[in-house]
């Protein structure tokens, strides 16, 4: 089968939605210039045609009326009252059941849950044809030692955890760092849990109650989780949050120069992919990038810099040319 | 212009993804240019066309990740660039391009009328009970549904889905006064028609081919849930395609068990459009652009599930399209750059190869390789009993023995790497080195020094690994004088660069 197809369209997602909401509650129903407004809308928009089949606009022989919906006081409701089916498809199945073998998902389905989808998959007609197995795939790890171990400790942190991002609640923890200090039973806000992929990690981005700053925590340095009371100024702390995190984004960017050898576009690309970055063509078969980086992730950028070695060289800031110049000097001199 | 622009002839360009993946990628990962450059590059015909793109572009992506402006840099052109960050963006939006396949009506209207010919049989609708006191007991009597289980056939289907799209006919004209037409649905419901609609949403699993000529509604994986349990699910599936490779599946996925719980819960939107949540996750290093790729991904695990040899064409680093047939065997994700690649056989050189994704397109599976010659790499006699996954496996495992990361080579030897790390940074730095080794051995010798061994197909794969640690990492001289003058010209090259020697 084909990942991209029609069926997967915006617009099937969208009349499906519309037709089961308003069989369940015609109250929900749009009038036609609202419906054309949202089909037509500026980051979603449809192609004429569709807009005048939809809303039956079509008045001669030649042109097809969708006649699914009809206008009844104004508004638009489907012609027939029946919901439409909503199946998953060999894609969606076949990848549920690839990460139904993670052992991550314990994390998030109770046995039973994932016990009834693990047998509604078996007893699938396409069961055979599902292409995503595991022995098909090699992920190149960066080190076997990047494996998350899920004990029952870090299972029931991490539920607990999810529960309190998602009710806004407050979180009590000790949290043991890898330097080995301890923080005892720490009153924190939750904001999200950040997930790396290369390491296969979890950490809980937070605000604790005594340091008042925005704080990374490893899930697995983390101990006596345990559920607060709602956050009454959730909306506040969010926002404030959020303000204290752009205030860590450098107002002024690395800027790197990238010779156009070896791959270097390509892999130097790649590597700062997941940055935010503006690139030019300086010309000279040269390209210039200029990184925008939160200041945790200085010494990350930095340590790519040098990972990419003579191809690239930092222009500016002065303070980041420094501190690789004097890193480079320092490798030269390892080798003298 | 929108306005003009926008018609099904417009939209219809984009049967295949190919269309827009360069220049997605192209603005993704190399960030600004402007539409001259992308012409330069050839991203696109010409300017007129750079247009077409751009507006494609914008409609299917929220505007505000797509950025336009004016650089003070070079030119004075709009550039136009894809922004990124982790706190802004917890969802991959490039997947929201997947939901532009082109349709015609003819697709709409068999998909709806087929979709709402279906009803549950626990909860069993007349489709038209509304209309009996407007338009007469009649249409309470119209029994044109299908129960889930119901196995049609093509035939069958024809009949129904001809009846439900006459009566909505007709009872749009009795309601609006908008005329039917007759001839429509016989035009709209051909034979040949029906059957390649009918083929389309089988290959995608949303009808089961029960036997030959019979089809029914594929089965609801998730009517044993309950309305908590699904939100269970959908919050893994979040999580998970947002932080894999291969997003695409549990992108769709998500959504359908959005339209699920609406559906079947009666649960409220603000929105008919699926929309993208991640709520409670966000990523480090979240690498969106592999996306662009997964169609041909998903090409290429389908033909290693199906032992297929497949046809494409690859860029090569010269930027030429080269015509290419192999069996791939191995789907191969790299985590140090974010890149993907394949394993496979390639049948005119007759060698194995790592194919990178991204120079992927116009995947196709072929038959022109005869059966003799499909498995002439392997020595030993291929039967109908052979486990061909399970050789598969054997041939890969033999290739990639003490492969670094991806590179291929055809000897191996052993790399010694003296660390020195100062005492304060002694525990972060050896973490590190704990956390990126791929293989091989580390001993702590004390005082700060650690030594590192690894055997290696290719020891210039280490070469950016080793110089990521700056000084703390010398390789030995004495065992491996090549890759230490390599490391060192290196860091030569490097000094010369800022003016610090000449």
């Amino acid at each position: 089968m084909e990942l991209f197809n029609k069926y997967k369209n915006k617009n099937f997602a969208y009349i499906t939605n519309y037709i089961n909401n308003c069989v369940n509650d015609d109250s929900l129903a749009l009038t036609e210039d609202e419906l054309r407004e949202q089909l037509s809308g500026t980051s979603q928009s449809s192609f004429e045609e569709f807009l005048l089949a939809l809303t039956n606009a079509y008045d001669n022989s030649e042109s097809y009326n969708a006649s699914i919906l009809y206008n009844q006081d104004d508004l638009m409701l489907p012609l027939r009252q029946i919901p439409i089916p909503v199946r998953a498809s060999i894609a969606e199945k076949a990848w549920l059941y690839y990460i139904l073998q993670n052992s991550k998902s314990d994390l998030f389905l109770e046995p039973a849950t994932k016990q009834k989808l693990i047998s509604a998959l078996e007893n699938e007609i396409d069961l055979s044809k599902f292409p995503i197995k595991a022995e098909y795939i090699d992920v190149r790890l960066l080190s076997p030692d990047n494996k998350l171990s899920i004990t029952d400790e870090l299972s029931e942190n991490f539920k607990t955890i999810v529960s309190a991002i998602k009710q806004h609640r407050r979180l009590f923890l000790t949290n043991t760092t890898f330097s080995g200090q301890i923080y005892k039973d720490q009153e924190v806000y939750p904001y999200k849990l950040e997930y790396s992929t290369q390491f296969d990690s979890f950490s809980l981005s937070c605000f604790p109650l005594d340091t008042k700053r925005p704080v990374k925590m490893n899930l697995a340095n983390l101990s006596a989780v345990k559920l607060g009371n709602k956050i009454d100024e959730y909306n506040e702390f969010i926002s404030n949050f959020e303000k204290q995190l752009k205030n860590t984004k450098e107002k002024i960017p690395i800027c790197i120069e990238i010779k156009n050898q070896a791959e270097a576009y390509d892999r130097c690309a790649y590597l700062f992919s997941s940055y935010d970055t503006f690139c030019y063509d300086k010309g000279d078969d040269t390209l210039i990038m200029n990184i925008y980086y939160y200041r945790f992730q200085k010494n990350e950028i930095i340590h790519n810099i040098l990972f990419l070695g003579h191809y690239i060289k930092v222009v500016s800031p002065k303070n980041i040319v420094n501190e690789v110049v004097s890193n480079i000097s320092a490798a030269y001199n390892a080798y003298y | 212009m929108a306005k003009t622009k926008n018609t099904h002839a417009f939209q219809s360009d984009i049967k295949h993804y190919d269309k827009i993946r360069d220049i997605l990628r192209y603005l993704y990962m190399y960030g600004s240019s402007s539409k001259e450059e992308l012409v330069e590059k050839k991203l696109s015909k010409s300017i007129s066309s750079f247009y077409d793109t751009k507006q494609r572009i914008e409609n299917y992506i929220d505007g505000e990740y797509l950025q336009e402006h004016q650089s003070k840099e070079k030119g004075s052109g709009k550039k136009y660039r894809f922004m990124y960050d982790p706190f802004i963006c917890p969802v991959n939006y490039l997947a929201d391009t997947y939901q532009n396949c082109s349709y015609v009506i003819d697709d709409f209207i068999f998909y709806f009328c087929l979709m709402q010919a279906f009803t549950d049989p626990n909860y069993r609708q007349k489709p038209y009970e509304y209309a009996i006191d407007e338009c007469g007991e009649e249409y309470g009597e119209i029994d044109d549904c299908m129960d889930y289980m119901h196995e049609f056939t093509i035939k069958d289907l024809i009949t129904t889905i001809q009846i439900v799209f006459d009566t909505n006919q007709n009872l749009l004209e009795a309601f609006n006064g908008i005329p039917g037409n007759a001839e429509h649905s016989e035009l709209l419901f051909t034979l040949p028609k029906v059957r390649a609609r009918v083929q389309e949403l089988s290959d995608i699993g949303l009808i089961f081919n029960t036997s030959k000529d019979t089809y029914r509604l594929s089965d609801d994986i998730f009517a044993d849930l309950e309305v908590d349990e699904l939100k269970d699910v959908q919050l893994m599936v979040q999580y998970f395609y947002n932080g894999s490779f291969l997003t695409i599946p549990g992108y769709y996925l998500s959504a359908t068990i959005e339209e699920y719980v609406q559906s079947n819960f009666i649960e409220e939107t603000d929105s008919f459009f699926n929309k993208q949540e991640n709520p409670v996750f966000f990523y480090k290093n979240h690498r969106l652009q592999n996306v662009i790729d997964d169609d041909i991904t998903w090409a290429v695990l389908d033909a290693i599930h199906n032992t297929n040899v497949i046809q494409y064409k690859y860029r090569t680093k010269g930027g030429f399209l080269k015509e290419c047939t192999v069996l791939p065997m191995k789907l191969v994700i790299d985590y140090q750059y974010g890149r993907q690649y394949f394993f496979c056989y390639d049948y005119e050189y007759k060698i194995f190869n790592m194919q990178r994704l991204s120079s992927v397109s116009e995947v196709a599976i072929t038959k022109k390789i005869k059966k003799t010659q499909k498995y002439e790499f392997f020595t030993e006699k291929i039967n109908k009993d052979t486990d061909l996954h399970h050789m598969y496996n054997q041939v890969y495992s033999q290739h990639l023995e003490h492969v670094w990361n991806i590179a291929m080579n055809e000897t191996t030897s052993t790399v010694l790497i003296h660390f020195t790390f100062p005492e304060e940074e002694y525990q972060k730095q050896l973490n590190r080195l704990k956390s990126t080794r791929h293989q091989g051995l580390i001993t702590e010798l004390g005082d700060g020094h650690v030594d590192f061994s690894v055997t290696v197909q290719s020891e210039l794969e280490l070469v950016p690994w080793i110089r990521g640690y700056g000084a703390y990492a010398v390789v030995d001289f004495n065992t491996n004088p090549d890759l230490a003058s390599k490391i060192k010209s290196d860091w030569e090259e490097a000094m010369k660069q800022y003016g610090i020697i000449q």
